[in-house]
C-alpha cells in the first residue's frame, strides 16, 4: 500500500461565528486521512485554544486577517501549522506560563503543552505556530 | 449543542449536554447554567453526549461550579467520554469539577441519597 504524505490549507476569518467552521474541517480532514480519534481529538483542542487566546487577547492589530491552518499527516502523527496576525504571542515561552493558572489562558497552554509539541516564530507581523500531535 | 433542564423541580438540577462545548457551544450553555448555578444547591451535568470540550467550555463549567460553592453545593459532572475526561484532568480542574461514572456515584458526590 502506498502511504503518502497528505497536506491541506484553509483560511478562516478568526471571528467566534468562524471558529466553529475551522473545527468542522480539522474533523472532517483528519477522519478521511484517518488519523487516530484521539490524535485528531488533541490537535482540535490546540487549534480551538490557539483561536481561543486569538480572540481573546490578540486580534487588535488585525482584526480583519484570517487565521491560515495547514494540517499534514504521516498517517500517525497530525502536524498543524497556524498562521495569525494578532498580538504577538508565543506560547512556547516560558513567560507565557500559567501567569493566571485559574484563567483560561492558563488552562489553555496547559493543554497546548500537554498535547503537542510546539515550534513558534514571529514573521512579518504573523504569530506562525507549529504543533505536532503523536499518538499518547 | 443542545442544552436540555431533565430536572429542575428539587434542589438539585439535572441537566444534559448534547455536542460540542466549543466556542459556540460555551455560549449557548452560559446563561442556563449561571441561572442555575445562581438558584440551585446542586447540578448535575451529563456529559454523556458531549463530543468536544476545550478550555472556553470549561471556564463556564468552573464558574458554575465556584457560584455553587459558595452556597455549599456542588456541580458534578456525569459520565464525559474518556477525551473529554482527558481534557479536565489534563487541564487541572477535576477537583473543582468532580466526575461521577454512575447516579449512585453522582449521588454521593452531590451529598443527596442515590
Amino acid at each position: 500500500m502506498l502511504v503518502e504524505t497528505a497536506v491541506q490549507t484553509r483560511s478562516f476569518a478568526a471571528t467566534p461565528d468562524r471558529i466553529p467552521e475551522l473545527d468542522d474541517w480539522i474533523e472532517r480532514t483528519g477522519a478521511a486521512w484517518r488519523v487516530r480519534e484521539d490524535v485528531l481529538f488533541r490537535g482540535r483542542v490546540c487549534v480551538a485554544e490557539i483561536a481561543a487566546n486569538l480572540l481573546e487577547h490578540g486580534r487588535a492589530e488585525a482584526a480583519d486577517e484570517p487565521m491560515t491552518v495547514t494540517l499534514q499527516t504521516d498517517g500517525a502523527a497530525l502536524e498543524i501549522e497556524v498562521t495569525d496576525g494578532g498580538h504577538a504571542f508565543d506560547p512556547t515561552a516560558s513567560s507565557a506560563v500559567t501567569e493566571a493558572p485559574d484563567s483560561l489562558g492558563g488552562r489553555g497552554l496547559r493543554l497546548l503543552r500537554a498535547y503537542a509539541a510546539m515550534s513558534y516564530r514571529r514573521d512579518g507581523g504573523h504569530n506562525i505556530v507549529r504543533l505536532r500531535v503523536a499518538p499518547p | 449543542m443542545q442544552i436540555t433542564i431533565v430536572d429542575d423541580a428539587g434542589a438539585i438540577a439535572k441537566v444534559t449536554l448534547n455536542g460540542k462545548l466549543d466556542i459556540s457551544g460555551a455560549e449557548k450553555i452560559a446563561l442556563p447554567l449561571a441561572t442555575l448555578a445562581g438558584g440551585k444547591s446542586g447540578i448535575l451535568l451529563d456529559m454523556t453526549e458531549v463530543s468536544f470540550l476545550a478550555s472556553i467550555g470549561i471556564r463556564h463549567l468552573v464558574a458554575a461550579s465556584k457560584a455553587l460553592a459558595r452556597r455549599g453545593g456542588r456541580l458534578v459532572l456525569l459520565n464525559p467520554n474518556p477525551m473529554v475526561t482527558d481534557v479536565l484532568t489534563t487541564s487541572g480542574v477535576v477537583e473543582l469539577l468532580p466526575i461521577a461514572r454512575s447516579d449512585a456515584e453522582a449521588a454521593a458526590a452531590l451529598g443527596t441519597q442515590a
